[in-house]
């Protein structure tokens, strides 16, 4: 298996380099057979990848630990799943990982748009080959997954515990995956750039590429909160940790992404900043990637410290430069074809938006990076805890909600700023409306405006839903139900562009709700005694031991009572790995009782079965997973094709401009 | 039982405060707790973090508070032995200061970057607008809802 795997990855190392070549030249001389081959060594390169996967995926599940990768992340009493999982629970194997989705989807888009993009597309290989390239070098020399031991142990270590959960399963293959995905819109904006096509043509395939990634960095992101939750056991589920922070990164970049992309595709706008951010967005991604896996920033994630940092650093390096020297070569084509006609108009929305979004991405990197540069210079060592964090992206998130429910009412080029406020009158009236009620049940003045805030732009939203559906109504005869349905489907871009809002709206609010009115107590129970906290009344039963497969779990049973009702029971666990003994793990026990959370972490125990507990109530923490599944429904919508008769249309210059400008 | 037993024993020797029953904590202490940062972890507070140091921490809060120490004389004593990196919310000075500095230093610069490129561009072209600030109420929602018919191009209007 192992000459297998490092066969298929030396092999998959010479073919992307002459796939890099045969596209370059092919492209310059206009030979197609070499245009042709340099495609072939996309999808060949990416079957090699998968042939190596599929070798270190055998090997793991045969027990092969001859492999010092297999024998150092896995042992015999694990559940074959996480034998799978712990492919990628390492550095070598998330960077095969990481090749291999590249792969994956950098096939499939020059599959799609081989014939519509012939220009760029021996360009978008070669960029895609050139990551390719980079990554197989690490693979192959550096940080290769195929290393055999000298003599094969009888077990493997086993995989870390913080990896042995259903969470861990799904949050890295997002979150690298995410990563890994923009490589797709970097090469295309990378054949953009050198092939000095800059128009229209790559627009439509950049944007929809943008927004896979997007979307599957959001889910990432969101599973690690998830995860988060459910096993550190601090009671939240963002902790502003580094690695958190570098992976928020391009996600941000990409959310301002795909709202200027359309301001570029409807009024010629904003050419050199969006190209901006997506080779932004990938370069953070390089970056998050480098980051998990380097150390270089001290975090709970730093049980991959490694030595492939200084290669990292220099490929970033190179293509902060080539791409920054395009960018500036080919200034002169990225002029708008347009001027901004007034400042109340839906373009300065979109810029608004962009840069709310930049400023909240530039302080995050911010307070990452500061304590390396004060190590430098200061040599004091410091951590930039969640509080820096808070203060400085609370407001912006709050100015982006009130945004959320103002973008949407403004008209392109310029709004009649009468019209405007009409249209605000009737979300206003609620978002104001929503203010006493929230202070009398709240009676906190920041969380409530906040909130008000977000319900505001919710009104406007579901509001734009009436305003679509009822000219649909009026034109088709259609019930509003299924006008609202056909708006989704006809106009997917729109429509489910809103449904992501209202997931975002949701989630805000729960963000809201958990930072705001957490309530902590720590309680020291005996079996059969009781605790109270808030109107929730906790009764301890007692511990419940276990022996498994993998090792022993403890675990604390708790009956709820809310105002005397029960409301079941939970069970907080902790997990000692057999050969992890000293790194205990846990499993928060979580009952979702209305809104709130009772989270209950079971800090101790003692012999004469004694617990140490420490319970919070985290109000609304389930509305962020909630707005989560509606975020994926979003996504999925943006990403649906639209029916025939409306890309027809789609892809004529835009009526509006033209009625107007006639 | 024999096995249960041992995974007590086990848990009793890892675990990493033990003396469990003794952790007993004001809101205070909590609170203070929460402003520190766990020396030894990353990225958690002294009250999240569930190694043996914090809890050692935690219950010198709690002894300094009983003997009548305030949060400000805690907190100092903190400092002077971690340094100013202890806390978790570092006061906006010093070289902390340019933590806060950073993010409003590049708010603002891009706002002024933002507004000279929205007046510059604007400047160039005044051109007619399509909007129609002067009509009355009824015909600027009736353009409003033309505008949304365009805009939903997909629907034949005669149909």
């Amino acid at each position: 298996m192992a000459q297998l795997g490092s066969g298929a990855l030396i092999v998959a190392l010479a073919l992307a380099v002459f796939g890099i070549i045969a596209g370059v030249i092919g492209a310059r001389r206009q030979i197609p057979e070499l245009v042709d081959s340099s495609l072939r060594a996309v999808w060949g390169v990416t079957l090699l990848i998968l042939v190596a996967v599929g070798a270190l995926i055998t090997a793991f599940l045969t027990h092969d630990f001859r492999l010092a990768y297999v024998a150092g992340r896995s042992s015999r009493d694990m559940p074959f799943y996480y034998v799978a999982a712990a492919f990628y629970g390492g550095q070598e194997g998330s960077l095969l990982y990481w090749s291999m989705i590249a792969g994956l989807l950098s096939s499939l888009a020059i599959f799609l748009h081989r014939k519509r993009d012939r220009a760029l597309i021996p360009y978008v290989a070669a960029t895609v080959l050139s990551v390719e390239t980079f990554l197989l070098v690490m693979l192959n020399f550096v940080a290769s997954p195929f290393v055999l031991l000298p003599v094969a142990p009888q077990d493997g270590a086993g995989l870390n515990p913080l990896l042995r959960d259903p969470g861990m399963m799904m949050h890295p293959p997002f979150l690298l995956g995410g990563f890994s995905s923009f490589t797709v819109p970097f090469g295309f904006a990378m054949a953009a750039m050198v092939t000095g096509r800059l128009g229209d043509g790559w627009i439509r395939a950049i944007r929809r590429w943008a927004l896979v990634s997007w979307g599957i960095l959001g889910v990432g992101l969101m599973l690690g909160a998830w995860w988060a939750y459910h096993v550190l056991g601090w009671g939240g589920y963002w902790g502003w940790d580094p690695v958190e922070n570098v992976a928020l990164l391009p996600w941000l970049t990409a959310t301002a992404f795909v709202h200027s992309i359309i301001v570029q595709e409807r009024r010629g706008m904003l050419k050199v900043w969006n190209m901006a951010l997506i080779v932004a967005s990938f370069i953070l991604s390089v970056f998050a990637t480098f980051t998990v896996r380097s150390g270089l920033i001290s975090s709970v994630h730093s049980f991959a410290t490694s030595s492939i940092g200084p290669w990292f650093l220099g490929y970033l390096a190179i293509v902060i430069v080539v791409s920054a020297a395009l960018l500036i070569y080919r200034l002169p084509g990225l002029q708008s074809d347009r001027a901004i006609e007034s400042v109340v108009s839906r373009e300065s929305g979109f810029l608004l938006n962009n840069l709310i979004f930049a400023a909240m991405a530039f302080a995050t990197l911010w307070g990452t990076i500061f304590p390396l540069v004060t190590e430098l210079f200061r040599n004091t060592q410091l951590t930039i805890g969640p509080p820096f964090y808070m203060e400085v992206n609370g407001p912006l998130l709050l100015a982006l909600m009130l945004l959320m429910g103002i973008g949407p009412l403004l008209a392109w080029r310029r709004s009649s700023l009468r019209l405007l406020l009409r249209n605000m009158v009737l979300p206003g009236v609620v978002g104001l409306a929503a203010f006493p009620v929230l202070l009398y049940l709240w009676r906190a003045w920041v969380p409530s405006m906040a909130a008000s805030v977000v319900i505001f732009s919710v009104a406007t939203t579901v509001l734009e839903y009436v305003r679509g559906a009822r000219v649909r109504h009026r034109n088709t005869g259609e019930v509003y139900p299924v006008a609202v349905a056909m708006l989704v489907r006809k106009n997917g871009r729109r429509y489910g562009g809103y449904i992501v809002h209202i997931a975002v709206a949701i989630i805000a609010l729960g963000i809201i709700g958990s930072s705001f009115f957490q309530v902590e107590r720590e309680f020291t129970l005996k079996p059969g005694q009781t605790g109270d906290i808030g109107p929730y009344t906790l009764t301890y039963r007692g511990l419940d031991n276990r022996v498994t497969a993998q090792g022993q779990s403890v675990g604390a049973v708790l009956d709820i009572s809310k105002d005397g009702q029960p409301q079941g029971s939970v069970e907080s666990y902790r997990f000692f790995y057999t050969g992890f003994e000293t790194q205990p793990t846990a499993r928060m026990g979580i009952r979702t009782v209305g809104v709130d959370d009772v989270y209950v972490v079971l800090d101790q125990f003692t012999q004469d079965g004694t617990a140490g507990l420490r319970v919070f109530i985290n109000p609304m923490v389930s509305w962020i997973w909630i707005g989560g599944l509606v975020y994926v429904f979003g996504t999925l919508t943006l990403l649906w094709p639209a029916p025939q008769p409306v890309r027809q249309r789609v892809a004529q210059p835009v009526r509006e401009a033209a009625l107007s400008e006639a | 039982m024999l096995l249960a037993a041992l995974v007590v024993l086990l848990a009793l020797v890892l675990a990493p405060t033990v003396a469990l029953a003794d952790e007993t904590l004001s809101p205070e202490a909590l609170s203070i707790a929460n402003s520190l940062n766990c020396p030894v972890c990353e990225g958690l507070s002294v009250r999240d973090s569930t190694s043996q140091l914090s809890g050692e921490m935690r219950q010198l809060i709690q002894t300094k508070l009983d003997q009548g120490e305030t949060r400000q004389q805690i907190m100092d004593y903190f400092v002077h032995s971690y340094g100013v990196g202890i806390l978790r919310e570092p006061p906006k000075q010093g070289i902390m200061g340019a933590l806060w500095l950073g993010p409003i230093v590049g708010l603002v610069l891009g706002a002024v970057l933002l507004g000279a490129f929205v007046l510059q561009r604007r400047g160039r072209s005044p051109g007619p607008g399509a909007g129609a600030d002067s009509a009355a109420d009824p015909e600027e929602l009736r353009r409003y809802e033309e505008r949304l018919l365009r805009e939903l191009d997909g629907l034949d209007v005669g149909a």
